[in-house]
This record gives structure tokens, sequence and C-alpha cells, in this order.
């Protein structure tokens, strides 16, 4: 069942590292980009957009930190005010996910067994998040937001519990980039 | 930061032609030194423009309608209606969006209806805002600009785009 899967894989996983691409469709135009994901549990992690733009997503454990190169702009608020924005987050977090969200199981797709995962608190961006799981690894998501758009993840390359140093989280922004608090 | 030169606009003999775009990308506005970042998509048309904020994971923040009708800003599960986009802006946001002339600027060009000044650096200056456009090194092909800054008193806005669709 997803849910079990999803426990055997946060449980399973300290520390991750994937490759992911999104697709979103937002009033029938799509937009595709790809990246990489790391994760240190809990709230540690960069979300690293390298495909169409660079756009650096990091959590560092207290603080949300987004570099976008080529605007040289870095914007930070609280890690806890950004969970609503960023799967990452919500990935990243120990419990977070059955903490914040409600859990059902919503069945079987091939080898792909998902959960649909409704935030509890309403302030989220996300109306619903679906995870697809195979042999305890998160291999897709699925999140809807109050305009009916829809972003696709789909997870590749995932390793478990790869070394990452605690530094690797740690985010200082460059020189030369525009430094603004969000919130 | 990045590497980018002055993009030289184009300057379009007489009056300019709207044509429909789409356009991706990601923008900073900032008013002294509080402001906000997202990623956004434009789909332009001479009577109807939808503009949509939102999360790089593609989760819609904000979204701004304008069509005969007038304007709408749905956000925060609030509708938001006003006669122009600088009206709307500067009461729920704390600041205009020139939308109107964003049309052009976006394209690197100024907009065709009111007076503008070039100064000497190659920024375009005009109601009130200079603009400055650039494009990436070595890009001698693009038509349009790969980044544009606007200045005007306090407020400032830069916006990077990554995606063009010219139907």
């Amino acid at each position: 069942a997803a849910i079990a899967q999803l426990k055997a894989f946060v449980a399973g996983s300290k520390t991750l590292s994937a490759n992911f691409s999104q697709v979103v469709t937002n009033q029938g135009k799509t937009d595709s980009a790809s990246g990489t994901l790391e994760i240190s549990r809990p709230g540690k992690f960069r979300w690293n957009y390298t495909k169409p733009y660079e756009q650096l997503i990091v959590g560092d454990g207290k603080r949300l930190w987004v570099y976008d190169k080529e605007l040289a702009q870095v914007t930070t608020r609280p890690l806890d005010a950004a969970l609503g924005s960023s799967p990452a987050a919500v990935l990243a977090g120990s419990n977070a996910i059955e903490h914040d969200y409600l859990l059902r199981e919503i069945g079987r797709q091939g080898n792909i067994e998902w959960l649909a995962a409704s935030p509890k608190k309403s302030e989220n961006s996300f109306q619903a998040i679906r995870m697809g799981f195979t042999d305890n690894n998160l291999v897709a998501m699925e999140l809807t937001d109050n305009f009916g758009n829809l972003t696709k993840l789909s997870f590749s390359d995932m390793k478990k519990n790869p070394a990452i140093a605690a530094e690797h989280f740690r985010f200082v922004p460059p020189k030369g980039a525009d430094v603004m608090s969000d919130q | 930061c990045a590497t980018q030169q002055p993009f030289q606009p184009v300057n379009l003999p007489g009056q300019a032609i709207d044509t429909p775009f789409s356009v991706s990308g990601r923008l900073a506005v900032k008013v002294d030194d509080k402001g906000s970042y997202g990623n956004f998509d434009w789909q332009h048309a001479p009577t109807r423009d939808v503009v949509s904020i939102t999360t790089p994971v593609g989760s819609t923040v904000a979204r701004l309608t304008r069509d005969a009708d007038g304007v709408l800003l749905e956000a925060d599960g609030k509708e938001t209606r006003s006669a122009n986009v600088e009206e709307l802006t500067n009461e729920t946001l704390g600041w205009t969006l020139p939308l109107d002339n964003l049309v052009w600027w976006i394209r690197g060009v100024p907009a065709p209806n009111a007076p503008s000044e070039r100064l000497a650096d190659g920024a375009l200056q005009q109601q009130g805002w200079t603009i400055r456009f650039f494009r990436d090194e070595g890009d001698t092909v693009s038509r349009v600009p790969k980044r544009v800054e606007l200045v005007r008193d306090r407020l400032s806005i830069k916006l990077v785009t990554h995606a063009w669709q010219q139907p």
C-alpha cells in the first residue's frame, strides 16, 4: 500500500539524491523543467533546476533560499512559511507529510501505488498532492493548485542514504547577488 | 552575476503592430528593500492579457486577467476587480505594474503611443520609468531581450524570460 511505502521511504532515507523532471500544465500550455534533488532529513534540501534555467532552492533547516542565477536575485523566508510552495520542503520533513496532510490510498497504476495527501491547513498553495511509489521509492508526484493547474514530477536515479556533507545545505548568497526577504 | 550585454532595441518605423505572444520567465519586484520574486507566465493578445505568478514548481500564487470588461486579480482565494492594472496592483500589492508598457518593453521596444528618450548608456526613458534591456553574451540573433530592468522612484522590477512563443 502506498502509505506503508511512504513510511518505509521516509524511514529508509535519512539522506537522498535524485534527478527530477517537471511538467506544468497551465491553461493548456505545458512548461517543462528538470534538475537535481538532494535531501537530508529533517528540513535540509537542495532542489536545483538546471534546465531550461538555473534556479536553486535550498532549505538549510531554518530558512528557505531561492537563488535565480540569471536575475542575480536571492530571496529568503522562514522555512516553515515555505512548506506550501515547495514539495522538497514536504519531502525533507521527517514526518511533515503525515503531520500536515491527510493521507488516503488511491490505488495502483502499473507498478506504481498512489496515495493522495490533502493539506490539513488550507493556506497551502496546493489543493491536492498525489505521491506514487514503487519498491518503497518515491517515483512520481502530482500537484494540483487552486487554479486547476497540474504539476507532474517524476524522479529517477534515486540514491538512498548517500554521503552528503551538512555544509552542502548551507546557503551563502553569491557575491553580486541582491538578497531580498520575501516575508 | 550573469554575463550579459545591453540589448539594442529595434526602432520600429511608424505605428508598431501589437502581435500576440506567450512568454514564461521569472521576475523580482523590489520597493526599497522589501520585495517578492516568482516565476511568471504571460499570455498576451491585443484584447486580452493573462499573467500568472507561480512558484518554481508551478503552483499559481496569483493570476491577473485583463480584457474588455476590465481587470481581475485572483489571489489568496479572493477576487479583486478594477478599471486598470496600475490601480489594481497598487491597491492590492502596493506597487504598480505598468502592464500596458511592459507589453512593448518585454520585447525590447518603446511603447508606441508615448514619447520616449534614449539615454547615453542605451537605457530607455518612458513615462517616468528607466528601462534597461540585456541579451545573453554572444547572442546576436534574438529579436527580444533576455533580461529587462525597469526602475521608477523606489520601485524596481527585474525580469528574465526563458520561453517565448509568438504564434
